[in-house]
């Protein structure tokens, strides 16, 4: 009976998660990726950035158009990060992923409306966001969660079946007391 | 001296001692690595823990099949507790991935075919466990959970190469007969690798023994009750100690 109520509880709890989160999960689910290198940009008159073009690890390349609702959070050459939207900041995009071009830095970019027409595909880009390799602090936290996640959790389980053990040897000695 | 020279030598230290060379290996003797940096050392652990997940759902399929044939208890009982460690590594396989997945791809989840049917696998575990739980205990309980298993099996294979099939983000398959011939592995990182999948796979065999062992004293138990009276006092002490454990 205590098993089923802490499975009632794990139960209402998942559900309650998936409840929450099932906006976002269905955006995820909906939402590719491109990871890879900028290798074209082009601007209009006033800078503003139009399209850029994406090529991945395997040379497929992705023509990305932008929105005003495109976010962006790219970092400079000192790790400084910027964030924003296209509506806010569509000439420092530009100037920031022209930068990217230049040193090579992948980025990350989901997009939507992806369409393919003689194998050149184009979307438009919902997120563009570095891939962060350059922050050792943030990197050096996600290696820290992982492996504190892990070990805390095989311990946890270790200790779970200690003490399944435990009250098994004890149910042992009670029946041999119970049979002298 | 004898308890001493038996405790170096046994499983468990062996397990911590390669656990410890994995861990000085990941942490310094391998080189970081230039594209995605020091995060790039989570493929140490994720990898190998995917494999054991894998491993455990191949080892409860077997023992499935395996019981449904013999019709002999042991095949069960090693079919359950490769499936509550399975659940574990399983579980610990999405995670560590999310958390990657968050530096790297920008997002903590996409939907794509190696993430999705890993999720699966994990949703096969829980259901099988649930199964087990909650049914009337006795041989048709063990018969439709061994099933579930075998079936639940067919999604290894497609795991496996999922990342092949229908990559997006996912890197292509780097160790197995599907593995790209130019991956790095041989290097640095394949020495690595292979060290922290031995370590883990002995990790998750002990799991399991320690598992099945708990397992096998419980049914013991369990059969001594239903052929023996007890007295009520030791049933009372028994359910007691059921309580609070």
């Amino acid at each position: 009976m205590k098993l089923f109520n802490y499975g009632l509880a794990l139960l209402i709890v998942c559900v309650g998660l998936v409840v929450h989160d099932l906006p976002s999960l269905v955006l995820a689910q909906s939402t590719p990726l491109v990871n890879g290198i900028v290798v074209g940009i082009e601007t209009n008159d006033n800078e503003q950035l139009i399209t850029f073009v994406v090529s991945d690890s395997t040379g497929t390349l992705t023509t990305f158009k932008v929105s005003d609702s495109t976010k962006y959070g790219l970092e400079n050459q000192a790790g400084d990060r910027w964030v924003t939207s296209h509506k806010d900041g569509s000439e420092e995009a530009a100037r920031r992923l022209s930068e990217h071009q230049e040193r090579f830095v992948p980025i990350t970019v989901s997009y939507s409306e992806a369409t393919e027409d003689s194998g050149q595909i184009t979307g438009i880009a919902t997120s563009v966001v570095d891939r962060e390799q350059g922050k050792l602090e943030t990197n050096l936290g996600y290696i820290f969660a992982v492996f504190a996640i892990t070990w805390i959790l095989f311990f946890a389980y270790i200790f779970y079946m200690g003490r399944k053990q435990k009250v098994v040897q004890y149910e042992i000695t009670q029946i041999k007391a119970s049979l002298k | 001296m004898t308890k001493v020279i038996n405790l170096i030598v046994s499983p468990i230290a062996l397990s911590a001692v390669l656990m410890g060379t994995t861990l000085w290996l990941i942490f310094v003797w391998v080189p970081t690595e230039t594209n995605q940096g020091a995060v790039q050392r989570i493929l140490y652990l994720h990898v190998p823990i995917a494999w054991g997940a894998m491993m455990g759902i191949i080892v409860v399929s077997a023992g499935s099949f395996l019981y449904l044939w013999k019709k002999n208890e042991i095949w069960d009982r090693l079919a359950v507790a490769s499936a509550e460690v399975g659940v574990v590594f399983g579980g610990l396989a999405l995670l560590t991935g999310m958390i990657w997945a968050k530096p790297v791809w920008a997002v903590w989840w996409t939907g794509e075919a190696k993430l999705t049917t890993t999720l699966i696998l994990f949703f096969i575990y829980v259901a099988y466990l649930m199964f087990r739980a909650y049914f009337p205990p006795g041989t048709q309980r063990q018969r439709l959970a061994a099933m579930i298993a075998i079936i639940g099996a067919i999604d290894t294979p497609i795991i496996y190469f999922a990342a092949n099939l229908w990559s997006q983000a996912h890197p292509p398959l780097i160790t197995g007969p599907a593995a790209d011939s130019e991956s790095s592995l041989g290097t640095s990182l394949g020495v690595v690798l292979l060290a922290s999948t031995i370590s883990f796979t002995l990790l998750f065999i002990l799991l399991v023994k320690m598992r099945y062992e708990i397992r096998k004293s419980e049914d013991e138990i369990k059969h001594f009750k239903r052929n023996h009276q007890l007295d009520s006092a030791v049933l009372n002490n028994i359910s007691q100690a059921r309580g609070t454990s």
